[in-house]
């Protein structure tokens, strides 16, 4: 077999695709890593859809990985979901840093590259822990790097060793995993697509590109924007523009120039840098000053400028409801419905579960994304919501601790309002804290600390059938649990629950929100809500439908 | 100058002692239930009470309605005849149209009068605090001030009636269309207590969230506290909609355990304001400083 010494975009986007079969045929198995033997597990389901997004990103005719890691790592940061994906998007966002300047890759190249990536990935995490996907990608790469290879197989054979060997030493570092009898699941995925990847070298692989984004515009009705029409909502403008050494310093082309200025004519603004192509994305009333300003530094590869009022006269007087408001121009880049009116606060949680949906929009949520515990939203889902809602100030209810990192990648990349992620990591705090929202002659900041306090004095209690025999618990005996501590393994759903709500100390709270999954009947519920409320006369005992799948009962202890 | 005579409405909740203690008379509203109209007294029995919260609890819903023309008509000339000038403390606009209708009723009737006057006052409140302006007016009488001083003294001092109740649910006050507060106030509460204050503007206001019954009690004590002014020579009105014992006790005992005052007084919401706030409603009223808030809703 002959050895390679350099791979270029060609080979890179082979490789990825091979990484995407390898983690797929993989996927079950990574998803039972989980910590609580209840099948909540889904990190190799977010890896790879985290992993989907940046391969569609890309096409397989790119001879210059520069520009294909580029791709490829956009597409990630947005379909980034869950914590394992959005640290995955990260690795891949340094990844493509360190390609920046190359159009083939030799080892030594990549593993560069690959330390840049760890770079970035631990700087996404606010408290990195160690024990997890971030300590596989860094001692693999940090005892890999002063050896010296002869070929990049030699380099990822050897890397793919190291990361094995770490990998087994994580539930020494994370006592979660000594507990459940796992090693961590993140780091399982991640040697997944690299030993996909060094499959992908020499192996025949189909890829999965997808056409470029480019749909064909609505048939508009251009008599809906006459002569006496007003320009109520500006130019939708997207442009493609190639950087000129004749007119600027390609390398050191500062993207912030761009945006500033963007912002200062308009809205809903994104611009990205790849090497000597930017992307931007603006609405704003005077296109021709953006041409004008872009022409200083490049000249234009693609433009897009659409007219939003006649989008806008379009689409009047059809359902309002209709999610796909305003959809006409199709990009990578959402369209902001501008047929509301700008609101000043909004609230965003993540629900599971009609009852569930239907218990948050009764506490008067804004918007809901459909998500949490077999599928994880994406950072462009926010995205989306965020156009949606159309606020200055928008506060996201987690309901799961593997979306808060997705819901901040999200924030980060948005530019139209201000978001506050409150850090809810399972429906009960979410709940606790939405509960509470008030704005009324109130700070933004007064509204956060008020939302976190809400958030921090609930607890919340899970019952959920256990799927495999771990520590004190058997398979199929219900368990309960609050946080990282199963508080009990029993016979029966109810007891569980029951047992649940006392370990929890109950007694030290006036109320108790009980939650019915979608395996719940409505006597179990009932039996439930009746034994605390005899037991605990002077709570305030509420019983709600949730139909949530796997967790059999939530407690709501506030 | 004539002697001046304070009346004030079925919103006022003024029980019979205090009607008789102030020599304050009150212009009848009245409920309709299943069609049926029947008036509105303040001074009913615990027990009446009992079985008019019990009637809402069960489901019906009891509507109201304002001071009739025929009603003002009657009691100013009552008044007007025995040669008193009249001060009416009204309920706020916010809650009942009376005032106005106070108002209009009075110029037509004035011209018969032309040595009489009748001064109507928007009180910005409901219940006991309207009562409490009703009860300043009469003492200012007493001491033999003017029409017109009274008018003007009570129409200043209006917002220094603080208000903190809770409730268990804004349905009532929502279905009744009494209630200025944002979305998020309403649908399944869970256990959620809004605390509500008369506002700036005469409206009841959702002011603030709290959790569980025994914190919201808490807290509207606590909030009074914070404002409540010369506190050794007030009393405290402790209000409630045919509450249970323990509530009122519990919430009795935290104003004696945290506001130094001259007495405590228990006032069970009337017909009219319990109509819309519904059952299982609680507070405290005094004197304090101004309100200031101002409900966006």
């Amino acid at each position: 077999m002959n050895e390679i010494q350099k791979i270029d975009g060609v080979l890179f986007y082979k490789m990825l695709n091979s990484g995407f079969d390898n983690l797929q045929r993989h996927c079950e198995e990574i998803n039972n890593l989980n910590v609580f033997p209840i099948p909540d597990g889904d990190t190799g389901d977010n890896m790879l859809l985290t992993l989907v997004g940046g391969i569609q990103s890309g096409n397989d005719n790119c001879e210059d990985i520069s520009v294909i890691s580029r791709s490829v790592a956009d597409g990630m940061l947005l379909s980034a979901r869950g914590n394992s994906g959005v640290i995955l998007s990260q690795l891949f966002e340094g990844i493509a840093s360190g390609l920046s300047n190359v159009k083939e890759a030799d080892w030594k190249t990549m593993s560069d590259a690959m330390s840049m990536g760890v770079d970035k990935a631990y700087k996404a995490v606010l408290k990195p822990q160690e024990g997890t996907i971030l300590t596989v990608a860094k001692v693999a790469n940090e005892n890999t790097k002063t050896h010296n290879f002869s070929s990049v197989e030699e380099y990822l054979t050897d890397y793919i060793k190291e990361a094995r060997t770490v990998l087994n030493k994580t539930p020494e570092m994370l006592d979660v995993l000594k507990k459940a009898g796992v090693v961590d699941s993140g780091g399982a995925g991640l040697i997944c697509i690299i030993e996909g990847m060094f499959e992908g070298m020499h192996k025949n692989i189909e890829t999965i590109a997808m056409p470029t984004a480019g749909a064909s515009q609505q048939e508009l009705d251009i008599s809906k924007f006459t002569s006496d029409s007003v320009l109520e909502f500006g130019y939708c403008t997207e442009l493609l523009v190639r950087l000129q050494n004749s007119k600027t310093d390609v390398a050191s082309f500062d993207i912030n120039t761009v945006t500033d200025y963007l912002t200062s004519i308009g809205d809903s603004v994104a611009a990205f840098k790849n090497d000597s192509v930017l992307k931007l994305h603006v609405h704003t009333m005077t296109p021709h000053l953006v041409l004008e300003f872009c022409q200083k530094f490049g000249e234009f590869l693609k433009i897009k400028i659409e007219n939003m009022s006649l989008q806008h006269n379009n689409i009047e007087g059809e359902d309002e409801k209709s999610e796909n408001d305003g959809k006409a121009a199709t990009s990578d880049f959402t369209y902001t419905s501008q047929t509301r009116e700008r609101q000043r606060f909004a609230t965003i949680a993540v629900c599971s579960g009609d009852g569930i949906v239907n218990l948050f929009k009764d506490a008067g949520v804004t918007e809901i994304i459909e998500g949490g515990q077999s599928m994880n939203p994406s950072a462009k889902d926010f995205i989306n919501a965020f156009d949606k809602v159309y606020a200055d100030e928008i506060f996201v209810f987690p309901n799961n601790g593997n979306i808060i990192l997705a819901a901040k990648q999200a924030a980060e990349m948005y530019s139209g309002s201000n978001i506050h992620v409150i850090e809810s990591k399972n429906i009960g705090q979410g709940f606790a804290s939405l509960s509470m929202f008030d704005s009324e002659g109130k700070t933004v900041e007064e509204i956060e600390n008020a939302l976190i306090e809400a958030m921090n004095y609930a607890k919340t209690v899970s019952v959920s059938q256990s799927v495999r025999n771990t520590e004190g618990v058997t398979k199929g005996e219900y368990i309960a649990f609050c946080e990282k501590d199963i508080l009990c393994s029993v016979e029966t759903k109810t007891e569980a629950a029951i047992k649940g709500a006392a370990l929890s100390g109950i007694s030290d709270f006036d109320i108790c929100i009980i939650i019915a999954g979608e395996e719940t009947s409505d006597e179990d519920a009932a039996f439930v809500e009746q034994s605390l409320g005899k037991e605990y006369p002077s709570k305030e005992i509420f019983t709600v439908r949730g139909n949530q799948k796997i967790y059999d009962f939530i407690l709501i202890l506030e | 100058m004539n002697k001046v005579k304070i009346i004030t409405d079925s919103c006022a909740d003024l029980t019979s002692e205090l009607l008789e203690k102030y020599n304050i008379d009150y212009a009848k509203m009245s409920t309709i239930l299943d069609g049926d109209q029947s008036i509105a007294y303040t001074t009913w029995s615990s027990e009446e009470a009992h079985n008019f919260y019990d009637i809402i609890r069960g489901g019906k819903r009891i509507t109201t309605a304002q001071v009739s023309v025929e009603e003002f008509t009657d009691m100013f000339t009552k008044y007007l005849d025995e040669g008193f000038d009249i001060v009416y403390v009204g309920c706020s606009l916010k809650q009942s149209g009376s005032v106005n209708t106070g108002a209009i009723t009075a110029k037509k009737l004035l011209e018969g009068y032309p040595n009489s006057e009748i001064y109507c006052i928007d009180s910005l409140n409901a219940s006991i605090g309207e009562g409490m302006l009703a009860i300043e007016a009469a003492k200012l009488a007493e001491q033999g001030k003017s029409a017109k001083e009274i008018a003007d003294e009570i129409t200043a001092i209006r917002n220094n009636v603080r208000e903190f109740i809770t409730v268990h649910t804004l349905e009532y006050l929502k279905r009744a269309g009494r209630v200025s507060a944002s979305s998020a106030f309403f649908g399944n509460l869970l256990g959620v207590k809004p605390v509500l204050v008369s506002d700036a503007n005469g409206a009841q206001a959702a002011f603030k969230k709290v959790k569980g019954r025994q914190n919201s009690m808490n807290e509207v004590v606590s909030l009074l506290k914070e404002v409540i002014t010369d506190s050794e020579n007030q009393t405290v009105y402790v209000v409630h909609s045919d509450c249970c014992k323990e509530d009122i006790d519990t919430i009795t005992n935290i104003v004696k355990d945290n506001i130094v005052c001259k007495d405590i007084v228990p006032i069970i919401i009337g017909p009219i304001v319990g109509a819309s706030v519904g059952p299982d409603t609680i507070g405290v009223f005094a004197f304090g400083e101004e309100i200031t808030f101002a409900s966006e809703s």
